[in-house]
């Protein structure tokens, strides 16, 4: 019996299916290299090969389909805890039932990756609003706080929006940012110290905003409620729209 | 003036108009911003109205004088007018910042209605030519605008509309007295000609440059002017089939006015009367109804306690029971509690097998109404129980009054 371990990466984890199912054996639990091991366990490492990983992408989806791939890549980016274990469950079901696993939606091994994975593709499609860009010399800068690893989620979309422009999105909560620049995104390890000073000019920008968010809403009809169910609380920190008065 | 003023000033003139849609587009891609397919709201306001375009007016300054309008020249209010530089600054700094999906762009008539089309093409133009904006603008025509004009704009635009507001000409006269049923109708078919004209073209494998690839829309208000809910939805229906319009939007009147012609200021607007007709418009649109069918002459108005589909299932009891395995697409369409969705799903699952109550739950179909009305292998389900016990049972309770707006389409 042993604790696997692996470099955090899908990457990473396709490298450790690949492994298991070589020797025959299934892990008792996995957890990204740098998690505190479990003392009574022997861990075995698995290291990353990124062309093997692609190997096994194309394996897997072949077996049983794109989209249980897709569905267990989503929850693998959730923050459900061993959601590692939960995902290689799952691709373990669908290695032997095929694309039908996929509908065996009274099948726990099914439904909490399909739930994670769900709530991941709404926070997704929250942020594609909800990110804030500040412009800092030049280069656009969103600091955001998701729930789920959606970095990569997100990046395309503006990367197809901002084409033109140099910017950075930074995971604060995990002080990691993708980085655009010419036509190209890259996830790396990020960090400021602290928040970022804003330009004056900035600052006049955002006020516009304010001042817009503000006069939109029908007074009379104040629903804050409703607000909150379409953008909660947890995501407030970061826009402009919701920051406390100044001063 | 700043533009912190304009901005103040200009957004409170705009913020009663209703459609706010920013999906649909063909996908328009520039050096900075696309379109993207689905609609993407970026906040919600504190009445909990999703925000996803910069909606504002170009200028508030008006030389009309409809009477239901705030921006009424007779009304004492702060004016304001942008330059087209300044909006369209103001929105590519808003758009780049991922606050806003795109332009609502329209104005009030300063000067005459194609002075202020130059504006706004203009306004248009810097965005999609220097700024190389590729984000979505929904840009509204001025009534009376020339066709040269609205051509120009409706190239630079992913939608447009002209509004109605009234819906008829007698209200025209009576409220707009400088707008006219003509001043109105004509862009709108200039519109609805071009879009048909470049899709033809554009079938025959000639290319050429989109013009309005999201479609035209429009709005009514609703309960300014006597017009009753028969002659509001025949003129949805005709606008839809003689202008091949996307949508029509209908909007609760709020009053803004002591005038004899108009509901005294402190008349609530009638919500549950604009989201009866949004149904109404629904069943149009997507279930094959006529606007005669939903509504007649002896029985002019929607009945408020029932939605508009359940209301016409009631009153034809000899078209029931509709049997589900056997019905065309077209008769399970009529059923309450059965949806577009669920009605394709009964088309393919009923190949397999003969269907009975538990398979309609599972293909979306709400029981609890549906099941006076279909009869399937398990059981001709009791169709209409004795006097007016049905209607009773079946009646929508009005939606919760702030939630009306986010539950017109609700079935
Ligand atoms: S033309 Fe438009 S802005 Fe001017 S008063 Fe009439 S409705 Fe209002």
């Amino acid at each position: 019996m042993a604790v696997w371990t692996f470099d955090g990466t899908f990457n990473g984890f396709l490298c450790l299916i690949h492994e298991s199912a070589l020797k025959k054996e299934r892990p008792e639990g996995i957890l990204r290299a740098g998690e505190t091991q479990p003392l009574l366990f022997e861990t075995v490492h698995t290291a990353t090969d990124e062309r093997l990983a692609a190997s096994v992408r194309t394996a897997l989806a072949a077996r049983f389909s794109r989209r249980i791939l897709a569905a267990g890549y989503y929850a693998f980016l959730s923050a459900m805890p061993e959601r590692e274990m939960a995902v290689y469950r799952y691709f373990a079901l669908a290695w032997t039932m095929g694309p039908r696993a996929a509908g065996l939606l009274a099948d726990d091994r099914v439904r909490t990756v399909h739930e994670a994975g769900r709530a991941v593709s709404r926070e997704r499609h929250r942020f594609l609003g909800l990110l804030r860009f500040s412009e800092l010399g030049g280069v656009l800068y969103a600091p955001f706080e998701p729930e789920g690893d959606i970095l990569p989620l997100v990046a395309g979309h503006f990367a197809r929006r901002l084409g033109g422009e140099r910017w950075i999105i930074h995971d604060t909560g995990r002080n990691r940012a993708a980085v655009y620049e010419n036509g190209i995104w890259r996830v790396s390890a990020f960090r400021t110290g602290g928040p970022l000073p804003l330009s004056g000019r900035e600052r006049e920008i955002r006020d516009l905003w304010k001042r817009y968010f503000s006069s939109t809403a029908v007074q009379t009809r104040k629903n804050a409620e409703l607000q909150r169910q379409f953008m909660p609380k947890k995501y407030w920190k970061y826009l402009p729209e919701k920051e406390p008065p100044a001063e | 003036m700043e533009t912190l003023g304009k901005l103040a000033v200009l957004a409170e003139g705009a913020k009663y108009d209703v459609s706010c849609s920013s999906s649909g587009s063909a996908g328009r891609r520039g050096a900075v911003g696309s379109t993207s397919l689905g609609g993407i709201c970026h906040s919600w306001s504190d009445d909990g109205r999703c925000i996803s375009l910069l909606k504002v007016l170009f200028s508030n300054d008006c030389v009309f004088d409809c009477a239901y309008c705030v921006n009424r020249r007779s009304a004492d209010i702060p004016r304001a007018t942008f330059t087209p530089r300044e909006l369209a600054d103001l929105t590519i700094q808003m758009y780049r910042r991922n606050y806003i999906e795109g332009l609502f762009l329209s104005s009030a008539v300063v000067g005459s209605p194609d002075d202020t089309m130059v504006q706004l093409v203009r306004t248009a133009k810097i965005l999609r030519e220097e700024h190389r904006f590729g984000g979505y603008i929904h840009a509204k025509a001025i009534p009376g605008a020339s066709p040269s004009l609205l051509g120009t704009l409706g190239l630079l635009a992913d939608r447009m509309s002209v509004n109605i507001e009234l819906p008829s000409e007698t209200s025209l006269r009576a409220l707009a007295p400088q707008k006219s049923r003509d001043s109105i109708l004509r862009p709108m078919a200039f519109i609805g000609g071009t879009i048909e004209e470049r899709r033809k073209w554009r079938k025959s494998g000639r290319s050429g440059p989109a013009f309005v690839p999201a479609g035209q829309s429009t709005q009514l208000m609703v309960g300014a002017s006597p017009e009753n809910d028969f002659t509001i939805l025949r003129l949805s229906e005709g606008l839809y089939r003689s202008f091949g319009l996307k949508r029509v939007y209908y909007s609760a009147y709020i009053p803004v006015a002591e005038n004899p012609l108009l509901p005294a200021p402190a008349t609530k607007p009638p919500m549950l009367r604009e989201h009866r007709l949004y149904q109404a418009d629904w069943l149009l649109r997507f279930y094959g109804f006529k606007a005669e069918e939903v509504l007649s002459p002896q029985q002019p108005n929607l009945d408020e306690a029932l939605d508009p589909k359940t209301g016409w299932a009631l009153a034809h009891p000899d078209f029931f029971p509709v049997d589900v395995n056997r019905a065309s697409c077209e008769e399970i369409l009529r059923v309450p509690g059965i949806g577009v969705r669920s009605a394709r799903r009964i088309l393919s699952a009923r190949r397999g097998h003969l269907l009975d109550g538990d398979d309609l739950t599972k293909l979306g179909v709400v029981m609890k109404r549906a099941r006076f009305f279909i009869s399937c292998k398990s059981a001709a389900f009791p169709a209409f129980p004795a006097g007016g016990d049905l209607r009773r049972l079946l009646a929508s309770p009005p939606p919760g009054k702030d939630n009306l707006r986010q539950l017109r389409l609700e079935f």
